[in-house]
């Protein structure tokens, strides 16, 4: 529920920004660095607080996170201007990056290897769901009540979710007591919060700018010292020895490939469906709601099938049908309908739930549970840097053809507003710009998905080559018996 | 005794007898008419009469004394013929009686008689009595000569016989009627009568006149068919009496057309008289104008004169002419629209009358021309007409005609009727006070009129039109609507002037086109002057300084600072920066590509007090092939006054310089000091290590 919660809060918010700009005058900058505060911080408290996760009872830090969310998320509602909402967004990641980077790790702790799969198919079901219903929910909340709402309703799920997990969950982790090592936090800080602001930034600095070559500049020695730190630090915060275990790094660089490969092709959809097709945020939601829809299907049978048939099955069949389904979007018409959409879509779904589900469970299952905490960061870190990564090789492919087909086209995504404006235009009687940003725009387009495929089919062949399925079943098998033995 | 008695007696008789035959002569006459005597009904014709002389004598001692005598007593002397037509159906039309003189026995002498048959004549023979005055001589004899004795007034009547009767073909018109009156058609009704002999077959019967009646071609000629002997037939004829015609009767001629019984074409004329009667369509009872002076615009402005947007035709000759001035430049005249009642009476019955005024003048324009509908003789009617006046005050002479369909159906032009009609100097609307509001050198303000309504009417629908004859001074809000004025009422209204930065201060004068209705006249004009001071400057901005720190393919900033140095509070100021390439704003490029035009940058620097100052920041991006150097760029301030209304500065051009790529600038350093200090840690850490492992 918590994961959940903050999933769905970033996806609504995209929603709501509008309105909240509005409010608070906002700069178009400011409403940038909403969204940047949020990921930054995210990003780099991910490994931080999964490995205290590993020190501290999991279960009272899970609700101290979601009570600091839930702070935060009332205090958002509460801002009075851009500079102490944004401030209040970062307290929010702060609640987030507790429960993003415990989740898993809990999910560990709870549920047996074997019953794993069926868990972690759970979670990939809230996760895509709450990337794709929350437009749909931001919207509705945003038209008919307000913004404020959108942080509001946090309250008494978070509130619920702290009652249950202090009632319901059993006394998790508290491992053995070590140092934090906070020289690590602050250069894994550092480097990754250089590297995420490059990333995200770099489309719109331009990727040869002084900024963003400045933010890799500084990202890379701090991130090699972090990782030198690591493995010289006694008490490191990320234990790079987990890299030893084969199906976890098989794993996480596969998914890492995957969510790339998603997150590159994926982002322009809004724009395709709102910018170019004239669909509201909301209804832009319930268009691509199939990708949800089968995913909740699919991802609950192949986490629990992960642990009873080799797992490389389901994880080699979710690319190739993924695959299938971008090359299917790299021939998208403009006047494709929502039935015609919908199938697509729903192979995306498909094979989203076929690879995150089991991968989870083999990653989970094939580290020591001491080290939970700490993958889970690990985890959700490397996820959301292919997430930024994709976006950024996204806006990289597009936006170089869109300067092949419109000369000094520059460096922006057209956004609804403009496509808008040029409609007004054409209404005018001047329609060559929409007619030539509109088929400039649908090239491109289908140039990103097609580019897409190679990062989804990598993902593929390494999980083809490097897993092993027979060793995460001998495990889940093992540990079975020990439960009955138990 | 007997026989004495007898011889006496016979005696005395032969006495008496001798006596009596010394007196004895006699004239005689002898009349006949030369030629045919057949005269026909209704004829004119001339009669020749012949006389000839009878005279005898008797007793008359021939001797060479009395010879010379014998002629004397034998001539009838000054014999003077005189046709008596009292109880005969003809009349002399000639002089009557004839002088024939004297005329010697024996001799014939002629006299020639016009006569008119009477055309009722009954036919036959008739007797004329041709009384015969003469001189007569009587003589006497006396021993070897004679005694002539002159007896006067002798008479003798002699008969003539004439015989009446009917031509072969002819007719007579039996009836004339007509209604023609001057400048218009009329109709004229014919009766003839067929009073030949004959039966006249395809008669066709043909109205031919001459100037001032002029036939209507489609009514000149009425076919009558057969026409048996004193059989009637009428024909209509339509004839239409020209301009100037007098109150006469005028010639015209009946010509008759048709077949004889033989099938032969003949040819019967009759000339007849048409009265005409002077008399006008109509009469002007009353003349009330309205019309104003119009104005002259003196030239040397081009680009001043704005579209107004009006429909009304006399605003259309300002544009006009505003748009063949950029070419040559010429005064603009500013034409006033007015209005001229005419009360008309009707003298004659009218359908679909339409008035049509004209002036002599070609600078004044009636612009309608009024459908007055139908007229009963008697009625009376009031004509308005809207007049275009770009003529200056004065007495003009204006012609009215109406067009209308009489009562036969003919298009009809009535006679032309003049009148004058005055284009006054009149200030209808008079400005009573003018004042201005932040009109100033370079700034946009109100000008604020007190108009008064100077008329002992109501004016309705005031539309105030404000134009400026100078290319410096733009109406921005050029109109202005007023919903009635009352007579000595006093109204406000309010204009927007834009003053360009070229303006010069001090007086200067704009014209107010005021159109407005007045009772059941719409849209009349009038033009008028305003005065309007132009301030000086009165808000304007210095650029204190202009930083930038661009490089060639790079975003960098433009920091603007500016220093509001005019005498006037800006608001909500907004900085908007215009550049050109290599330059562009940051972020707009797309667009501007695609729609073509440069997106200027905007930052907003709010309220502005005089001698305040304020930075603007831009994010300028330079296109990588942009050398080193100083580009201009255009900075222009929008702000608004204190009354709420939007102003644009002048655009100031300053330079920005984009420098050479340092190798490393100061982001570049810092990123690799920081980058050099991360590489440290991690050597540091990594000797460590090395150092354990050694250890």
């Amino acid at each position: 529920m918590g994961v959940f919660m903050v999933l769905i809060d970033t996806s609504v918010l995209n929603v709501a920004l509008p309105s909240i700009a509005q409010e608070f005058k906002a700069s178009a900058s400011d409403v940038e660095w909403i969204l940047n505060a949020y990921t930054i911080t995210l990003v780099v408290l991910l490994i931080p607080f999964g490995r205290i996760g590993d020190m501290v009872r999991r279960d009272l830090l899970y609700c101290l996170g979601m009570s600091i969310f839930v702070l935060g998320s009332y205090l958002c509602a509460q801002s009075w201007n851009v500079i102490v909402f944004i401030l209040f967004r970062v307290i929010q990641a702060v609640g987030g990056a507790i429960i993003s980077g415990n989740a898993v790790a809990m999910l560990a702790e709870l549920f047996p290897p074997g019953k794993r799969g069926m868990a972690m198919g759970v979670q990939s079901i809230l996760i895509a769901t709450g990337f794709s219903i929350g437009p749909v929910i931001g919207g509705w909340i945003t038209t008919h009540l307000s913004w404020h709402w959108v942080f509001y309703i946090n309250i008494p799920i978070g509130i619920i979710s702290i009652l249950l997990g202090l009632t319901l969950l059993p006394a998790l982790g508290e491992g053995v007591k070590e140092p934090i090592d906070f020289v690590g936090v602050i250069l894994l800080a550092i480097g990754l919060g250089f590297l995420t602001l490059g990333l995200i930034k770099g489309q719109e600095w331009g990727w040869n700018s002084e900024k963003t070559v400045a933010s890799f500049l500084i990202a890379f020695p701090y991130l090699l010292a972090f990782v030198v730190r690591e493995l010289t630090y006694a008490y490191p915060i990320l234990d790079f020895s987990l890299f030893k275990i084969r199906n976890f790094t098989t794993c996480i660089i596969a998914l890492f490939f995957m969510f790339m490969g998603l997150s590159l092709s994926m982002f322009l959809l809004p724009f395709f469906l709102q910018g170019i097709k004239g669909l509201t945020a909301e209804e832009a939601g319930y268009w691509v709601l199939p990708i949800s829809i089968l995913n909740t299907v699919v991802a609950p049978i192949a986490g629990r099938l992960s642990d009873r048939i080799n797992p490389k099955i389901t994880m080699c069949a979710g690319p190739i049908i993924f695959s299938t389904a971008l090359y299917l979007l790299s021939h998208l018409k403009i006047d494709v309908s929502f039935w015609e959409l919908a199938p697509i879509l729903a192979m995306l779904g498909t094979g989203m739930g076929l690879v995150m589900a089991p991968a989870m469970n083999v990653m989970i299952t094939a580290i020591p549970p001491q080290k939970a905490g700490m993958a889970s960061g690990t985890i959700r870190t490397f996820n959301t840097l292919a997430q930024a990564m994709g976006v950024a090789f996204g806006g990289i492919l597009f936006t170089s053809r869109m300067n092949d087909l419109i000369p000094n086209y520059g460096n922006q995504l057209p956004s609804p507003m403009q496509i808008k404006v040029l409609g007004i235009l054409a209404m005018k009687g001047f329609g060559a710009p929409l007619v030539l940003i509109v088929e400039a725009f649908m090239r491109s387009f289908r140039h990103v998905f097609i580019s897409a495929i190679p990062l989804t089919l990598t993902g593929f062949l390494i999980i083809l080559l490097f897993l092993r399925g027979e060793e995460h079943l001998r495990i889940v098998r093992k540990a079975g018996s020990a439960l009955i033995v138990a | 005794m007997n026989k004495l008695i007898m011889f006496s007696l016979v005696m005395v008789i032969l006495v008496l007898s001798i006596s009596s035959a010394n007196a004895s002569n006699e004239i005689n006459f002898h009349v006949v008419i030369a030629g045919e005597n057949e005269l026909h009904p209704g004829d004119e014709t001339v009669i020749t009469l012949l006389i000839e002389n009878e005279g005898t004598v008797s007793n008359f001692y021939l001797n060479e004394s009395t010879a010379a005598a014998l002629q004397l007593v034998t001539t009838a002397k000054d014999l003077r013929v005189q046709v008596e037509d009292d109880w005969v159906p003809i009349k002399v039309k000639s002089d009557n009686p004839v002088l024939i003189g004297d005329l010697p026995a024996g001799r014939v002498a002629k006299a020639v008689f016009k006569v008119k048959v009477d055309e009722n004549a009954k036919l036959g023979e008739y007797r004329v009595p041709v009384k015969l005055k003469y001189t007569k001589v009587t003589y006497s004899n006396a021993g070897t000569g004679v005694i002539v004795t002159y007896s006067v007034d002798e008479v003798d009547t002699e008969y003539v016989t004439i015989n009446i009767t009917k031509r072969d073909y002819d007719f007579s018109v039996k009836s004339i009627d007509s209604n023609l009156k001057t400048n218009r058609k009329g109709i004229v009704n014919v009766v003839i009568q067929n009073t030949g002999l004959n039966k006249i077959c395809d008669a066709v019967l043909i109205l031919n006149t001459t100037p001032p009646l002029i036939t209507d071609p489609k009514a000149m000629s009425a076919y009558l068919g057969d026409l048996s002997p004193g059989e009637t037939a009428k024909a209509e004829f339509k004839v239409y009496v020209t301009e100037g015609a007098l109150n006469q009767t005028y010639p015209a001629t009946l010509i008759l057309k048709f077949k004889t019984l033989g099938k032969r074409p003949m040819v019967l004329t009759k000339q007849i008289g048409l009265k005409v009667v002077k008399e006008d369509v109509f009469e002007i009872i009353a003349v009330e104008s309205f019309i104003t002076a119009p104005k002259i615009i003196p030239k040397q402005q081009q680009s001043a004169m704005q579209t107004i947007p009006m429909s009304s035709q006399p605003f259309m000759q300002i544009q006009q002419q505003s748009s063949t001035r950029s070419s040559s430049i010429q005064p603009i005249t500013i034409p006033s629209k007015g209005f001229v009642k005419v009360t008309i009476k009707a003298n004659e019955n009218m359908n679909d009358v339409m008035a049509m005024l004209s002036f002599d003048n070609p600078l004044i324009q009636a612009e309608n021309a009024p459908y007055l509908g139908h007229f009963e003789k008697g009625d009376v009617k009031q004509a308005l007409f809207y007049v275009k006046a770009t003529a200056p005050a004065g007495a003009y002479r204006a012609c009215l005609i109406l067009k209308y369909k009489n009562t036969l159906g003919d298009e009809v032009v009535s006679e032309k009727h003049y009148f004058e009609v005055l284009i006054n100097s009149l200030e209808p609307l008079k400005i009573v006070k003018v004042e201005t509001r932040n009109v100033g050198v370079g700034l946009k303000g109100d000008v604020i009129i007190d108009v008064k309504n100077k008329m002992s009417c109501p004016v309705s629908d005031i539309t105030f039109f404000v134009i400026s004859s100078e290319s410096t001074i733009t109406p921005v809000s050029s109109s202005y609507f007023i919903n009635e004025l009352e007579p000595g009422e006093i109204e406000q209204a309010k204009f927007r002037l834009s003053v360009s930065g070229d303006a010069v201060s001090g007086l200067h004068r704009l014209y107010l086109v005021e159109r407005y209705d007045l009772g059941n006249a719409k849209d009349l004009v009038s033009v008028t002057e305003i005065p309007v001071f132009v301030e000086s400057k009165m808000a304007y901005f210095e650029i204190l300084s202009i930083q930038s720190n661009l490089y060639p393919d790079e975003t960098g900033d433009v920091i603007v600072k500016i220093r509001n140095a005019g005498s006037l509070t800006v608001h909500n100021a907004v900085v908007k920066l215009e550049l050109n390439p290599p330059l562009t704003i940051a972020g707009g490029s797309s667009l501007s590509s695609l729609i073509g035009q440069t997106q200027p940058g905007l930052y907003f620097i709010g309220t502005l007090k005089p001698g305040d100052t304020a930075v603007a920041k831009f994010k300028v991006d330079v296109d990588k092939d942009a050398g080193a150097g100083f580009y201009p760029v255009n900075i222009v301030i929008e702000y608004y006054d204190d009354e709420g209304y939007k102003h644009t500065s002048s655009p100031i051009t300053v330079s920005v310089e984009v420098k050479e790529k340092p190798l490393i600038t100061p982001l570049m350093a810092t990123a690799i000091a920081l980058a050099v200090i991360g590489l440290a840690i991690a050597g540091r850490f990594a000797r460590e290590r090395i150092k354990r492992e050694k250890s």
